[in-house]
């Protein structure tokens, strides 16, 4: 697990190597990634792009330690994942992913503040949950339950709840897929912001070519397999963004 | 507190309702669990902490008679540490003021010093002076129900002869515990009393001067009981004696240990069929609630919450409902527990001291008994959780897997609409929590029956005991045996119909190394009988209805409203979507109500096997030797078990429906168990108030006269009838026919034929009537009753032979408030005096109409061999034909013959009457003593006249 990729950029955050994921269910065999080779570094923001089914959802979970590839390594900086027990990846998302996902997911039966604290209790330096919230311009809303928040809202709880505790890395699987363009933008910023302010790499799947406008790199996936990366020259900020 | 508890708190505080039904299911367990224990610690604490401080005897010899240097012997018994001989003998008692005859036991205190084994407690008063005559210490029981204090009077008939004693004590004796007329089955503290008195002055009275008939022992540390026994019986042969026997088989204690090996079993049943309900009610709801959270389950393992903290989560939620059931069923039994130690202590087991105590291992106990069923219940959900992928969590689940039921698949869908079908696949999808969910109502069915089922069994023993085996009206017992021609003078009495006459003789049953003492078997009893016999243990019943009608309740509506509330949760959405699609809102209660409907109504006949397995259980576990329940389950129990069922379904559909109505308006929020509805609900509760207000709805019209209390709310007629409409009490309609109605049964359990018909009745009773009844008597003879000569006799009063009480009340029914004879009992002689008129007369019966060969006590004969007796031995003409007698002309038709009697067999004897004090009559006859002793009791009105007493005279030593 210490054995460092060689031929790793010193800025190396995730280096992937070859990685495929199959699905089996049944009979049938679905090849949600076909090897997949990638490095992402430090404070890069990185997006996935790709059709649906193209397998982004699988490698960004692969990445967050939630899942297992069926071959091919993982490195995230010397820990190899690949192989880690559920005890060990446990370990590796409470301390370094913060994840934030196309349905929000929070906890309906607690508050935002609440949310965040659920992360920020067992995470080793956070940030406090009113100072995460008010990150994402939801400093007046502390008390409120995610049904009486708007689904832009929600999303900007689940961001701070992602980021509150500092992570290295921050994982986002269609942040604004549920939302219209300018609560979109919104959420975007945040990201930006915490992706700026932090030195976060942080990855962001979306089906919005829009989107992929304020990324350093820009990563085509198509039938689990990297279509093109694409370095964008110049990142355009979030708000100048529409679609 | 961290926000994972504060997620568990508002999960359970969202989930209430089912949080509570699952609470009082585990609570019901709880209860009965904690009430049977800390009933039987406390019973247990004070048996042996009253044993070994009054020292009660580890051994007992009964024995006819002998002289008190014997005891010098038995004391020398090797393992006799310390022995006390006695005077006991049994006696009739009067009271003024009750006109009942009492039977009692007197035994006597020593007038040297003081007793050194089962001593007595004092409550009151003190002990009866040394060389005192007329001083009786009373037993608590019955000075109670008499309100006799120390100072007062009562009178006792000793060998004939009646003495006035004088109460200077009540006491509790170790003896005594437990209290009850021998052969009889429940006590009766009004007719049966125990009482103690100087040793010198009973031994007097008894022809017992310098001579006992009771020994009592402990043994030395280490000594082996049997031994002691055995060389007991050894040197008591020659005196009479009737088997020494241990504590074990000591009549007070036998019952006290009885009854707390059932309540052990009651510890253990009940408890166990509750708390698995709990267990299954508990996975159901829990898998539901894992099903709901699965992505706040992946999220929280997205950020690095452990497995283990996720399954402790899980764990802790399970538990805290368990908590609060534990907690609510501690209480419950506690209370249960104290009601029953009351009831106990005061219709049954009487202790000077009986000091409920909740033990902390009692609690600890329910606590990890509860806990392990709630957490084994739901372990595979929460495994399910913890083992849940977190990547797996963030895709929406798939559509559940459907099959088309059995029923679509037997062709029959024709007949079946979209929604009916969607009923049946959806119990059919999961077929095995379909079955439990039945099982589940079952159970509630199945307790609400075995609740209800001791009522039942209990009727039916009075029943049989009362009326159809001890069919009698009276009944008499002899201090002696006595010949066959007390029968037949008893017969002659003016009244009587009828006349049986059986014989009791004790038996020790060996079996290989086993010995076994049977006891037992006089009957008796009369209506009187059964009336306290009602009041004794009604108390007993009530407590048991009460008990088993909550917990019942809490199982049925813990089932069944888990279940709707699981369907609902389910299906919110897709019947949410139906009334989208055009269903109508009826459509979608049936949808949703079919099933449990369904359901339930599936449930019932299964209910009705569980309760039969159960109450089968039951018979089987309490079972003891002094009595076992018939397995006999009436129609009302079976009623009440599917009444609770229904009942519990209907008001968690109602309960259903209320929820279910959201659905309807607002297409369904995504997690029906998550809606939070507070602020709908306030809102919803506004616009009803202002429809309300409006006017609207169908109201209360009393709600509308009253007026407003806070917003939106109207003060509720709180006796609104359930009709739904207001009706005004008025006074004396309901209450007070209530009342009438009340003192109307109570005073007279079956109502009695008016005078009218009581006369016609007497005019009736034919030839084939008699023979009716004859018969009757017969069958009713049935068990192994041994044959011989007649110990005691049974009464049977026709019908209209009322007669008045002492206080000149008509009793409109011949056994109404009336007469018991304590009877056989267990007698303490295994051996007939050998020479004795008894013995002879034994011998010629035995000769004469008996197979050879057959020991009494086991010999059961066909009726007809009975009958054919019946007619040889001369049986009475019927009583009616005759003319009434005067008492006293057949007086020496029966000489009893003091003298006799010593050397004849030791019977439990219960002194037959009295000479009527104020009539000087020199009877003297056994039959004529009787007939006094009647008479003396129903003088006034025109008694004798009326009265013909049929007196049962098949069953002299028969068996049906
Ligand atoms: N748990 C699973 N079981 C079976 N097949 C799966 C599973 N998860 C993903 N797949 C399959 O793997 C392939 C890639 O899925 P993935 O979710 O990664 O796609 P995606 O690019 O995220 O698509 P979308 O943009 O729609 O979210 C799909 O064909 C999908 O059907
Ligand atoms: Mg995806």
């Amino acid at each position: 697990m210490m054995a460092r990729m060689p031929e790793a950029h010193a800025d190396a955050v995730f280096v992937a190597r070859g990685l495929t994921k199959i699905y089996r269910m049944g009979e049938v065999e679905v090849q949600a990634l076909r090897g997949i080779d990638l490095t992402l570094n430090r404070g890069e923001l990185v997006v996935l792009l790709g059709p649906s089914g193209s397998g982004k959802s699988t490698l960004l979970n692969i990445l967050g330690g939630l899942d297992a590839p069926s071959g091919g390594e993982v490195y995230y900086l010397d820990h190899k994942l690949t192989g880690a027990s559920e005890a060990e990846l446990t370990r590796f998302r409470r301390e370094h992913v913060g994840f934030v996902f196309q349905f929000y997911n929070l906890i309906p039966s607690l508050t935002a503040r609440e949310n965040v604290a659920a992360v920020t209790e067992i995470a080793a330096s956070p940030m406090r949950p009113e100072e995460a919230l008010r990150l994402v311009g939801l400093g007046n809303r502390l008390d409120h339950f995610p049904a009486q928040l708007s689904g832009g809202e929600q999303q900007r709880v689940a961001i701070a709840r992602a980021v509150a505790k500092n992570p290295a890395v921050l994982l986002c699987d269609e942040p604004t897929g549920a939302l219209d363009s300018a609560t979109g933008v919104v959420v975007l910023e945040v990201l930006e912001k915490v992706n700026r302010e932090l030195g976060t790499l942080t990855v962001l799947i979306t089906h919005n070519v829009g989107i992929a406008g304020m990324a350093d790199r820009v990563i085509r996936l198509s039938d689990g397999q990297i279509a093109d990366i694409r370095e964008n020259a110049e990142k355009k900020p979030a708000h100048e963004l529409a679609w | 507190m961290n926000a994972l508890d504060r997620k568990l708190f508002r999960d359970l505080w969202h989930m209430r309702g089912q949080v509570l039904a699952i609470a009082a299911v585990i609570m019901g367990g709880v209860a009965t669990m904690v009430m049977s224990l800390s009933t039987y610690d406390s019973l247990v604490t004070t048996r042996d902490r009253f044993y070994g401080e009054y020292r009660l005897a580890d051994v007992f010899a009964s024995l006819k008679r002998a002289p008190e240097p014997v005891a010098a012997r038995l004391a020398a018994v090797p393992g006799v540490e310390r022995l006390e001989t006695r005077v006991t003998a049994g006696v009739k008692l009067e009271v003024a003021g009750f006109s009942d005859p009492i039977t009692g036991q007197i035994l006597s205190l020593p007038d040297v010093g003081e007793a050194q084994l089962n001593r007595l407690y004092f409550k009151r008063g003190r002990t009866v002076q040394p060389w005192s005559t007329d001083e009786v210490v009373l037993s608590d029981t019955f000075a109670d129900v008499h309100h006799l204090q120390p100072g007062d009077t009562l009178a006792a008939i000793i060998r004939g002869k009646r003495k006035k004693l004088t109460v200077v004590g009540v006491a509790v004796s170790p003896e005594y515990v437990y209290q009850i007329a021998p052969g009889a089955m429940f006590p009766d503290f009004k007719r049966y009393g125990v009482l103690w008195m100087g040793r010198n002055a009973l031994g007097i009275a008894y022809d017992m001067k310098g001579a006992f008939n009771q020994a009592s022992l402990t043994l030395a540390r280490g000594a082996n009981e049997q031994d002691v026994i055995d060389r007991v019986d050894a040197i008591l042969a020659d005196y009479g004696g009737t088997g020494a026997y241990g504590r074990r088989d000591q009549f007070s204690n036998r019952f006290l240990s009885e009854e707390l090996k059932q309540l052990r079993t009651m510890a253990t049943v009940f408890p166990a069929i509750f708390l698995g309900v709990a267990a299954f009610l508990l996975n159901v709801v829990l898998s539901r609630l894992i099903a709901l959270q699965r992505e706040q389950i992946a999220i929280l393992k997205a950020f690095g919450y452990s497995y283990a903290a996720i399954g402790a989560h899980y764990v802790k939620m399970v538990l805290l409902m368990a908590l609060l059931g534990v907690a609510a069923g501690v209480a419950l039994g506690a209370w249960f527990g104290q009601g029953l130690s009351h009831v106990y202590s005061e219709t049954t087991f009487r202790f000077p001291y009986l000091d409920y105590r909740l033990q902390p291992g009692t609690v600890l106990i329910a606590l990890a008994v509860s806990a392990l069923a709630a957490v084994s219940g739901t372990l595979v959900s929460v495994m399910r959780a913890v083992r849940l992928p977190p990547a797996e969590g963030m895709r929406p689940e798939m559509p559940a897997s459907y099959r088309t039921s059995l029923v679509e698949r037997l062709g029959l869908q024709r007949w079946l609409a979209a929604p009916s079908r969607m009923i049946l696949r959806h119990i059919g999808r999961r077929p095995l929590k379909s079955l439990l969910t039945v099982l589940g109502i079952a159970c509630a069915c199945g307790l609400m029956m075995v609740g209800n089922y001791q009522k039942g069994a209990i009727d039916f023993m009075v029943d049989v005991q009362f009326r159809q085996a001890s069919r009698e009206d009276l009944a008499l017992a002899f201090i002696d045996p006595t010949s066959g021609r007390a029968l037949h003078e008893l017969a002659a009495l003016p009244g009587v119909e009828f006349v049986e006459g059986y014989r009791d003789v004790p038996a020790i049953l060996r079996f290989g190394q086993y010995r076994h003492r049977a006891a037992l078997f006089g009957m008796v009893a009369n209506r009187t009988a059964v009336q306290s016999f009602y009041a004794t243990i009604g108390e007993f019943i009530l407590f048991y209805n009460l008990v088993a009608t909550v917990l019942a309740g809490a199982i049925g509506f813990g089932v069944v409203y888990n279940s709707a509330r699981i369907a609902l949760s389910e299906r919110g959405r897709e019947l949410a979507s139906l009334r989208v699609l055009g269903f109508t809102r009826g459509e979608i209660a049936y949808i949703l109500l079919g099933e449990l409907a369904l359901l339930t109504l599936a449930a019932i006949p299964v209910g009705f096997l569980v309760g039969v397995g159960l109450v089968g259980i039951l018979v089987v576990a309490f079972q003891s030797e002094l009595y076992r329940l018939p397995l006999i389950l009436t129609p009302e129990n079976y009623a009440m078990g599917a009444s609770v069922v229904i009942v519990s379904a209907l008001l968690s559909g109602q309960a259903l429906l209320r929820r279910g109505r959201r659905f309807g308006r607002t297409g369904g929020p995504r997690d029906p168990l998550h809606a939070a509805g507070r602020a709908g609900r306030r809102r919803r509760n506004h616009a009803r108030a202002a429809y309300r207000d409006r006017g609207g709805g169908r109201q209360d019209p009393c709600a509308r006269a009253l007026p407003r209390v806070g917003p939106g709310r109207r003060l509720r007629a709180a006796h609104r009838p359930q009709g739904g409409r207001c009706r005004r009490r008025r006074p004396g309609s309901r209450s007070d026919r209530t009342g009438a109605f009340g003192r109307t049964r109570s005073a007279h359990p079956r109502p009695g034929p008016g005078p009218g018909q009581r006369r016609a009745g007497g005019a009736r009773g034919g030839a084939g009537q008699r023979a009716r009844r004859r018969r009757r008597g017969t069958a009713g003879a049935a068990g192994a009753r041994p044959r011989g000569i007649p110990a005691t006799v049974e009464f049977r009063l026709r019908p209209g032979a009322g007669y008045r009480t002492q206080r000149g009340n008509p009793c409109p029914r011949g056994g109404a408030g009336r007469a018991i004879f304590g009877p056989g009992g267990p007698l303490r002689s295994g051996k007939r005096a050998r020479g004795s008129r008894q013995h002879r007369a034994a011998a010629a019966r035995r000769r004469g109409r008996d197979r050879a060969g057959e020991g009494a006590g086991c010999g059961a004969r066909p009726a007809r061999a009975a009958r054919k007796r019946r007619g040889g031995s001369g049986r009475p003409a019927p009583a009616r034909d005759r003319q009434p007698r005067e008492p006293g002309r057949r007086g020496g038709s029966a000489v009893h013959r003091r003298g006799e009697d010593r050397d004849r067999l030791e019977s439990d004897s219960r002194p037959l009457g009295r000479r009527p004090p104020d009539r000087g009559q020199g009877a003297r006859g056994r039959a004529g003593r009787l007939y006094e002793n009647l008479g003396a009791r129903r003088r006034g009105a025109a008694g004798a006249r009326h009265r013909r007493f049929h007196v049962a005279a098949s069953g002299v030593g028969t068996a049906g």
